[in-house]
């Protein structure tokens, strides 16, 4: 029986959507043969125990002092020593700003391959065969490990969401035993720099608004688009380098990478730089005036329009359509 | 203070990149550059160099044309280079490379280590992490702020939405994100100084390493083949005035690929 | 830095830059040359195609392992009216055996190749560095300013091309004036090296050079050019600014460009092939009587931004002017920086080289090209001449013909045996 590791990332008291992605990948693999565990750090909340149980058979909570908030040395041997303990055959996580930053630190600790921002696994195959995107996502790379344990990291957005209810597994606490001379690093403070907004990686759908806009001020009309689909708005280079709109929500190469279900690009270009960020998306639709514009070669479907009046038309019609 | 900077030579960011008709390699055009992330941990050293007195040194594990980051980097105002060429270091994953750089690293005292968050050819972003495991040193991921004082680092980090501040003692590793500094323009007298700079080199075997620790030996990942990207389609213009096409552009996505 | 001087600094890295940056490091002088675009090469527009005999002298290794495309072994030349074209064409066995005479050029290889070379000879060459100023020091000049960096040198040589402002700035030229200059724009398309071969009738490595004459320009100064390179075509029009400025009615020059690859005779050679890469130039074309002051205390002036450039219409030459007069201003500069004086009385041996040399030498010869063929009539008139003379000859219609000569003498009559002809002729002598 190959047993499998996920590792449960919160936000909140509940499970990150990318978490829960790998949950339901693993409920899958209940059904052919691997016996499914999961582990978060720290003790986990009624909320969180209703959505991953069903998945799993099995949810460890690690209670230790020093877990209570995210260091890369506290995560990773928290987790290494979890690992040696039931020795699974694959560890699976999210490949967020944490994940990416303290799986690698976990891989030394065991002596274990890696692949990070996976896209795809191909379970069936021995060995597991996973897809990455290299090169800004120009080309895509076929990776598979050596010897287990191994672990992979995946991108959100990439793998499907299928809730079905499943045997619930146990709950388990342990206490992790960690000393406070394992972590060196202390985190002073953690401040709420996004009132829970979705960052652009995490969100299904993304408008994204280049220098066509012309001024801050229009990003209102986006900001309403994103909101009525529960999407969030992103930006070029160009509009966060004018000061319209905060690095955070920058897509590219030098921003974030995004693979939303839906993306509309509105009076942006579509340089290579930005391309390489969101090429990924499930479906992509570009509103543009110049229909030369290179966005029209990467996108589904394409209005060649002005901006200011295609957006409020389609925010009424959606509207209309939804009843809102 | 000593302060080391890997930087590693990635292809220019609009190179050409083809996969070979087999699938077993890429074909890249050979336009070269400064990992972007590294140029911002050179900039960072040479920043706390100007605070805190100390050298820098860049570190880079690669063939080729690599020795053109070491001169970039000394350019810029680096006092020391440190090429890693033998061949036996290529083609390794994010554990072989990692495990040379650490011993790089060992060769001399150090207080402070700067790395990029990734390198936009492999997009991994393992290196730091695994260097500072390595060295059995705390690290701080994707950092857009950074402070020394008296044997401690305080440093910002973006972590999911939120602003993380960490306190972290010396010595320690740190990998830069967009947003901690723009990089400055080597002098030209900078650049002639670096010209004519004879770069030294590790070998294997200074740094301890057997041939089954480097490149594909040393690896835990095997790269098997390489994919073209999921093609789309050609486009579909939607016709109409813009009212026409809004609307038509909200039928599609709600009926046809009911994405909303 | 600003202390120690450097031996010589070198503004610009196309032709002119690296002969001199060459020369001087093979000297072994410290030499730094800047070059404001990302690589040498990058910033350079050529046609273009050079002839190496002069040059084989001066710079034998590298004429001799340059990365050239082809080299040339057929004329063409196309004269062009409204709706027809007599298309000559010329080639020399002696072209086809070493050494070649000419060949066919493409910068962005070229300059490259050629700066690596000045590295190997310890020259230092620094792109992305655009010189804004010049130093001085008691009168002379002693250095230059990028980027408000300071670098002192005993010798500067202004290589900047025909743009250049160090010249100007050292107050050895005034402003440019359209009137001296010529627009260029070029394109360069892909086709591979076996249908270049069979479409040209070359064997492998051969290249051909095609001059347009005639409606290409709509009666205006200038010419066409289209030359093989090794696995692409270089193809553009030259036009004189003012003349540009003065047309009525006004014209667009890319609409110059577009009309011109349309043209069958063009569009014969292109077709199939994919656009790669376009690019606009200007080039001097003032001739001797643009040629700027060559030489202050503390500097020289080479290449196109000393105006060395002879624009005959149909064909432009000017790297070979770039890169000898490259190599005799480092050859002065050495000897300047040998007895340490760079005084304008020591470096007016510069000018004094550039005479009894082939650049001045020809420029002198071809002094009145531009006035002469400045000549509308030469784009309108003869072109028309041409192709009716020829028109008459090949059209068998069924009216009875009358004697070849006699319709060759009426067309004639009506062209060219009047008192306008009369004068072109006349004034050909100057050529
Ligand atoms: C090293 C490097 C890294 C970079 N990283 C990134 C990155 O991470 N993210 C990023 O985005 N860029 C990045 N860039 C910059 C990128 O190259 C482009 O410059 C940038 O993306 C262009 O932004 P834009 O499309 O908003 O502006 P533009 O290119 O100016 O596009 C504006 C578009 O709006 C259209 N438009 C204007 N008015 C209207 C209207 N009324 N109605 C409809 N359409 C209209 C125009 O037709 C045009 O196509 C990077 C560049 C470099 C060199
Ligand atoms: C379309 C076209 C066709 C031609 N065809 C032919 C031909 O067939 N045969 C022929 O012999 N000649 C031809 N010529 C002319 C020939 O290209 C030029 O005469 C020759 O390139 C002059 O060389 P140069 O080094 O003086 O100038 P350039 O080659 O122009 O080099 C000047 C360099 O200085 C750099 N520079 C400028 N300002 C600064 C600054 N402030 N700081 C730093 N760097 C600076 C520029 O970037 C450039 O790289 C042609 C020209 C054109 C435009
Ligand atoms: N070959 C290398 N030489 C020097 N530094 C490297 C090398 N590979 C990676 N690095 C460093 O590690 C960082 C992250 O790289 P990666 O984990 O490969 O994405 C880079 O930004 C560099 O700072």
């Amino acid at each position: 029986m190959e047993r499998l590791l996920i590792f449960v990332e919160t936000k909140g008291d509940r499970p990150r959507k990318v978490s829960m992605e790998l949950l339901s990948e693993g409920q899958k693999l209940r059904t052919q043969g691997y016996a499914v565990e999961a582990l978060v750090m720290g003790k986990a909340s009624e909320a969180l125990k209703q959505e991953v149980l069903p998945c799993v058979d099995r949810l460890v909570s690690l209670t230790d002092a020093v877990l209570q908030s995210y260091t890369a040395e506290g995560y990773a041997l928290a987790l290494a020593n979890h690992v040696r303990s039931i020795n699974p055959k694959l560890i699976l996580a999210g490949a967020t700003q944490i994940g990416r930053d303290f799986l690698p630190r976990v891989a030394v600790m065991l002596g274990a391959g890696i692949a990070s921002d996976a896209t795809e696994i191909r379970w069936k195959e021995d060995p597991v065969k996973i897809i990455r995107p290299v090169h800004g996502g120009r080309a895509l790379s076929q990776v598979s490990f050596l010897n287990y344990p191994a672990i992979i990291t995946t991108r959100p957005n990439s793998f499907p969401l299928e809730a079905q209810a499943g045997t619930p597994g146990e709950y388990v606490e342990k206490d992790a035993a960690m000393s406070v001379e394992d972590v060196k690093a202390k985190v002073v403070k953690v401040e709420e720099v996004t009132k829970g907004k979705v960052d652009v990686t995490e969100a299904d759908v993304i408008v994204t608004g280049g220098r066509g806009m012309k001024g801050p001020e229009n990003f209102v009309m986006l900001e309403e688009l994103a909101a009525l689909l529960g999407g969030v708005v992103g930006a070029t280079r160009s509009v966060v380098d004018a000061k319209w709109r905060d690095q955070q929500d920058q897509v590219g190469k030098s921003g974030k990478t995004v693979s939303p279900k839906l993306y509309i690009a509105v009076g942006l270009s579509g340089a290579i730089h930005h391309i390489m960020g969101m090429d990924t998306s499930k479906v992509i639709v570009a509103i543009n005036k110049d229909e030369k514009a290179n966005i029209f070669n990467y996108a589904d479907y394409g209005i060649v329009g002005d901006l200011f009046e295609v957006v409020p038309a389609m925010t009424q019609d959606i509207k209309k359509r939804l009843g809102k | 203070m000593n302060i080391v900077v890997l930087a590693k030579q990635v292809p220019d960011p609009e190179a050409f990149v083809e996969i070979r008709g087999d699938g077993t390699g890429l074909e890249i055009e050979p336009k070269f550059a400064t990992n972007l992330f590294d140029e911002f941990a050179l900039e960072e050293a040479l920043r706390i160099r100007e605070k805190h007195g100390g050298k820098v040194k860049v570190v880079t594990l690669g063939g080729g044309k690599a020795t053109e980051v070491l001169r970039t980097g000394i350019a810029m105002g680096a006092d020391e280079a440190l090429l890693l060429d033998d061949p036996a270091f290529f083609d390794g994953d994010g554990y072989a490379t990692a495990l040379a750089l650490s011993r790089a690293i060992k060769k001399d005292p150090f207080d402070i280590v700067l790395c990029g968050k990734q390198a936009t050819d492999d997009d991994r972003g393992e290196i730091g992490p695994m260097v500072a495991q390595f060295l059995n040193l705390p690290h701080v991921g994707g950092i857009t702020k950074l402070e020394i004082a008296d044997g401690k680092a305080t440093a910002e980090s973006p972590v999911e939405g939120n602003k993380a501040v960490v306190e972290v003692p010396l010595p320690a590793v740190f990998t830069t994100a967009k947003g901690l500094n723009e990089a400055r323009v080597p002098l030209i007298t900078g650049v002639m100084k670096a010209m004519k700079m004879q770069i030294p080199k590790a070998t294997p075997s200074e740094l301890g390493l057997s041939q089954e620790e480097l490149g594909k030996a040393g690896s835990k990942v095997r790269i098997e083949r390489y994919l073209p990207p999921k093609k789309r389609a050609g486009v579909r213009l939607i016709t109409g005035d813009a009212a026409e096409a809004a609307a038509e552009a909200v039928r599609i996505l709600v009926d046809e690929t009911r994405v909303i | 830095m600003a202390d120690e001087k450097l031996d010589a600094v070198i503004v610009g890295g196309g032709l002119a830059g690296l002969a001199a940056a060459y020369r001087l490091a093979e000297a072994g002088k410290q030499v730094l040359l800047l070059e404001r675009g990302d690589t040498p090469g990058s910033k350079n527009v050529t046609g273009g195609r050079i002839y190496v005999e002069p040059l084989r002298a001066l710079l034998p290794s590298i004429v001799d392992d340059a990365p050239f495309e082809r080299h040339v072994v057929k004329e063409m030349i196309t004269v062009l009216d409204e709706e027809s074209s007599v298309h000559l064409e010329y080639s020399q066995d002696a072209w086809r055996k070493q050494p070649h005479m000419s060949y066919t050029v493409l910068r962005a290889r070229f300059d490259q190749w050629f700066s690596e070379k000045v590295a190997e000879k310890g020259g230092f060459v620094i792109p992305n560095r655009r010189v804004d100023d010049l130093l001085w020091e008691d009168g002379r000049v002693a250095g230059v300013k990028a980027a408000g960096e300071e670098i002192g040198a005993h010798i500067v040589i202004a290589a900047d091309g025909a743009l250049s402002f160090v010249a100007e700035k050292a107050g050895l030229r005034e402003p440019l004036k359209p009137v001296n200059y010529a627009l260029a724009i070029k394109e360069v398309h892909k086709l591979d090296e076996k249908s270049i071969e069979e479409r040209f009738g070359l064997d492998a490595g051969e290249g051909a050079a095609n001059l347009f004459v005639g409606a290409v320009t709509k009666g205006m100064f200038g010419g066409g050019f289209l030359y093989t390179n090794r696995d692409t075509l270089s193809l553009g029009i030259v036009v004189g600014i003012d003349a540009l400025m003065r047309k009525r009615p006004q014209i667009e020059a890319y609409r110059l460009m577009d009309d011109f690859k349309a043209r069958p005779d063009v569009a014969r050679w292109i077709r199939g092939g994919e656009l790669k890469e376009y690019a606009a130039h200007i080039i001097s074309e003032a001739g001797i009587s643009g040629i700027s002051r060559l030489y202050t205390a503390g500097m020289l002036v080479a290449g196109d931004a000393a105006g060395f450039a002879l624009n005959m219409g149909i064909t432009v030459r000017g790297m070979e002017f770039a890169i000898a007069s490259g190599v005799i201003a480092a050859d002065v500069a050495v000897e300047a920086l040998n007895k340490g004086d760079v005084s304008k009385e020591f470096l007016a041996e510069y000018e004094r080289r550039l005479r009894a040399s082939f650049v001045l030498r020809d420029m002198e010869t071809f002094r009145h090209s531009k006035e002469v063929l400045e000549n509308p009539r030469l784009f309108t008139v003869y072109p028309k001449f041409l192709s009716s003379l020829f028109k008459v000859l090949f059209t068998v219609s069924g009216t009875p013909r009358k004697g070849l000569y006699k319709s060759a003498r009426a067309v004639a009559k009506e062209y060219i045996l009047n008192w306008e002809g009369m004068k072109d002729f006349w004034s050909l002598r100057k050529l």
